[in-house]
């Protein structure tokens, strides 16, 4: 027992005199690979535990920063020329094609552009999109989901749609009984999220032209042919109006829309007894649901439905691209890595991680839940990048959710919202 | 011959080294007097109506000392809380476990911990209620008067408090003509305050908090218990006078036992209340290093595990440079993952004459 003592008082004196002495003066890392990203918190711990292998296979240490201002702080990195990381990883495809046409990325090593084919295979082409040769597919998300307690369904006798008009008939239905029954409301929805407020709205707006108007109308809304003031896209935010932003569609009704905050939107579907029937929102809403909850148990999810019942529906997805800015072999091995299903198999197995690999056995390379999102995304749909990550940050990140707002609130017209969004587009369009 | 007388003439020589064994020897062999002996044997009444009536003003101290310590402790008044210690009559139960150690007479021993036990209970009683009464405006930890705060994370430096105290305690019972710096004692290791704390976080709904108050008290008990074993032994007393002296090896290390035991998690907070400064001395250079012309109005460092969690408010006089560079600073400095939140503030000066 003294022994034991005597350890314990050395190992306090050892750490006491360790810690006294003064922090390491910081001698800036030049051998380090800096990848610069969006994740924080548990995602960066994830994406960083990703890495480990790498480094232990390579002996190059490698550091990731993630922040909040990712957008702002990367635009401001490589503008000054210095401070360039060497790889970021980048979720808005807009500033990924704004960064291309600007020379400010490097092409890919053909060691990754190899990867990438025999990793991801006829995915490839979907997730390079508009950066070609400069852009790395790493995570994925699908988005267009309608999240249901397939309990409730079946007390009331209602079937999942199999097109968009069949979806448009269940709404009004549950909206029907909403006055004569039970006071369930067709959906969930709510989108306070400070200064993002928004987004969630966007997003209602992208999958009702995708699965109402089609992909090509998409492709060319996205690529800026097809105008915010074309009567395809007023007819969808017509849509989206009756659907979900007018009286009774949605639980709570237009107050929670907009004071709700877009995390606890699911809420009242989850209450006894349940408030809404549904809830449209991208897998990663997992993380707001009651911890209890069972995916595919107590609550499933359908893809939002297209057009023709014969075939899968198209899925709108945010996906990750990893970009590199130092032309340097260590980099295009990391790059490299990243691509191959190692770059993504420790985050994989933790949870909360998807991608479009091919080259992957989904069984054991998802956990059991991101599996079933992994078989809607690799079951052969097309799937098409957030129209919103599309656009030039300034807008797409920032004015569209404050017009969008507006319009839901009923404090600017249809008129005035598309004509601000298009006159924008235009201008930035403008060299 | 010559030799021989001289060797008889002079007195005997003694070394320094001689004549400090020699100290030690006759300390050792030392016996302790009759009024040392009833200094300790009197701390508790062994029985009867004496000992009801010390059972009673024990209690009636403990009460009136706990419920002192609650309202000081949750009025964050360092000062009440010293007087409750003053009024708290715990550690005469306590020196006399030790008395009963070194002397290895059982019956004292289980009365003064029954006494003891008595202590705790009422103590922890009477903080629960005081917080019934008076602490309503706490509804999380970080509205916890910092006094109370301060008694929910005892480190090493608790326990190297409470093992001097005890053996200035052991030191001075004995001794009736020292007794006048036993009040010290008892400020310097405080027994009922931490008792008042657990109530008071118990009834806050803390269980943590209150476990690491408890904890306190532990060390304390043990440390003080312990020291003043030693510090008996070393003024003579002994078992030989009641019992064989093996019985003192025995209780002294079960006694030892348990001061190493609650030594466990002392080193671990210690340790990482060690890494939560190194965090903070990192955040303090990086700041300097990322902007020289900013102050720190606020900084909380957690380090736990390998991670730093660092909770910053600077305020500056230009456009704040980059949160990540500063980031990137103190993971550099620190040497392990760090989450930052840096809040901002603009200090802009307006002078403004209106005539």
């Amino acid at each position: 027992m003294k022994r034991s003592t005597a350890s314990l008082i050395v190992v306090a004196i050892a750490g006491a005199t360790f810690a006294a002495c003064d922090s390491p003066s910081p001698t800036p890392d030049r051998d380090a690979i800096e990848i610069f990203g969006p994740y924080r918190g548990a995602e960066a711990d994830n994406f960083a535990a990703s890495l480990k292998g790498f480094e232990q296979d390579t002996g190059i240490e490698v550091h990731y920063t993630g922040s909040a201002d990712f957008v702002s702080d990367l635009q401001q990195r490589v503008e000054s020329g210095l401070d360039a990381p060497d790889i970021a990883v980048v979720p808005q495809r807009g500033l990924i094609t704004d960064l291309v046409e600007r020379d400010l990325v490097v092409a890919l090593d053909d060691r990754t552009l190899t990867a990438i084919d025999e990793n991801y295979g006829g995915r490839a082409d979907d997730l390079t999109r508009g950066a070609d040769g400069f852009v790395a597919p790493y995570r994925i998300a699908p988005k267009s989901l309608v999240w249901y307690r397939p309990d409730v369904f079946t007390q009331h006798g209602w079937e999942v749609p199999a097109t968009f008009d069949e979806l448009v008939d269940l709404v009004d239905r549950i909206g029907a009984e909403d006055t004569t029954d039970a006071g369930i409301a067709p959906w969930c929805f709510a989108m306070a999220a400070g200064t993002a407020t928004g987004w969630a709205a966007t997003d209602w707006v992208e999958d009702v032209v995708l699965h109402q108007a089609g992909t090509d109308a998409y492709d060319q809304w996205t690529a800026g042919t097809l105008a915010w003031d074309d009567p395809t896209i007023r007819q969808a935010l017509t849509t989206v109006d009756d659907l979900v932003v007018a009286a009774g569609r949605s639980v709570g009704g237009l107050r929670r829309i907009l004071q709700g905050d877009v995390t606890e939107a699911s809420a009242p579907m989850f209450a006894d007894p349940p408030g809404c029937a549904m809830y449209k929102q991208a897998s990663f809403a997992q993380s707001w649901f009651p911890d209890d909850v069972v995916i595919g148990e107590d609550v499933d999810f359908f893809v939002m439905p297209g057009t023709d019942p014969a075939e899968s529906s198209p899925m709108i997805i945010g996906a990750d691209g990893l970009v590199q800015f130092n032309d340097d072999q260590r980099v295009d091995e990391l790059m490299a890595y990243l691509v191959s299903p190692d770059g993504g198999r420790e985050w994989a197995r933790r949870g909360g991680y998807l991608s479009g690999r091919t080259s992957v056995d989904l069984d054991t390379y998802y956990t059991d839940t991101d599996r079933q999102f992994a078989e809607v995304l690799l079951d052969g749909r097309e799937l098409r990048f957030d129209a919103s990550d599309l656009m030039p940050p300034e807008i797409g990140s920032g004015l569209l959710w404050r017009e969008i707002t507006a319009w839901v609130a009923g404090t600017s017209s249809l008129d005035g919202f598309v004509t601000t969004i298009d006159d924008a587009i235009a201008a930035s369009d403008t060299p | 011959m010559i030799h021989d007388s001289d060797a008889g003439d002079k007195p005997q020589q003694i070394t320094p080294v001689g004549s400090i064994t020699e100290w030690i020897r006759s300390t050792w062999a030392r016996e302790p007097s009759v009024d040392e002996h009833a200094a300790i044997d009197e701390l508790i009444p062994e029985g009867g109506t004496e000992l009801a009536e010390y059972v009673v003003r024990f209690s009636f101290l403990i009460v009136l000392s706990a419920a002192i310590a609650g309202f000081g402790l949750l009025a964050d008044s360092a000062g009440v809380v010293i007087g409750a210690m003053l009024v708290a009559p715990l550690m005469t139960p306590i020196t006399a476990v030790s008395g009963a150690i070194v002397t290895a007479r059982n019956s004292r021993l289980w009365r003064s911990l029954l006494v003891v036990t008595l202590g705790i209970v009422l103590a922890v009683l009477v903080g629960w209620l005081v917080s019934l009464i008076a602490g309503s405006s706490v509804t999380d930890v970080s509205e916890l008067p910092n006094e109370v705060r301060a008694r929910t994370f005892p480190g090493l430096l608790d326990l190297g408090i409470a093992v001097s105290a005890g053996a200035a305690a052991g030191y001075i019972l004995p001794r009736r003509s020292t007794i006048g710096a036993l009040p010290g004692v008892g400020i310097a290791v405080a027994l009922v305050p931490p008792l008042a704390t657990v109530g008071i976080t118990f009834e806050l709904g803390l269980p943590t908090e209150a476990r690491n108050a408890f904890l306190l008290f532990l060390t304390n008990f043990a440390a003080i218990v312990f020291a003043a074993s030693i510090a008996l032994v070393l003024t003579g007393f002994r078992p030989s006078q009641y019992a064989g002296r093996r019985a003192l090896g025995i209780r002294i290390a079960i006694t030892l036992a348990v001061v190493a035991i609650v030594a466990i998690p002392l080193t671990l907070h210690t340790l990482s209340t060690l890494e939560d400064a190194r965090l903070r001395r990192a955040v303090v250079a990086s700041v300097e290093s990322w902007d020289d012309s900013v102050r720190i109005l606020e900084l909380d460092a957690d380090a736990t595990g390998d991670r730093g969690t660092v909770e910053l408010l600077v305020v500056g006089t230009g456009d704040p440079r980059p949160a990540w560079v500063l980031a990137e600073g103190i993971r550099q400095r620190f040497d392990g993952p760090v989450d930052l939140r840096l809040r901002y503030q603009r200090d802009e000066l307006f002078s403004v004459s209106a005539r």
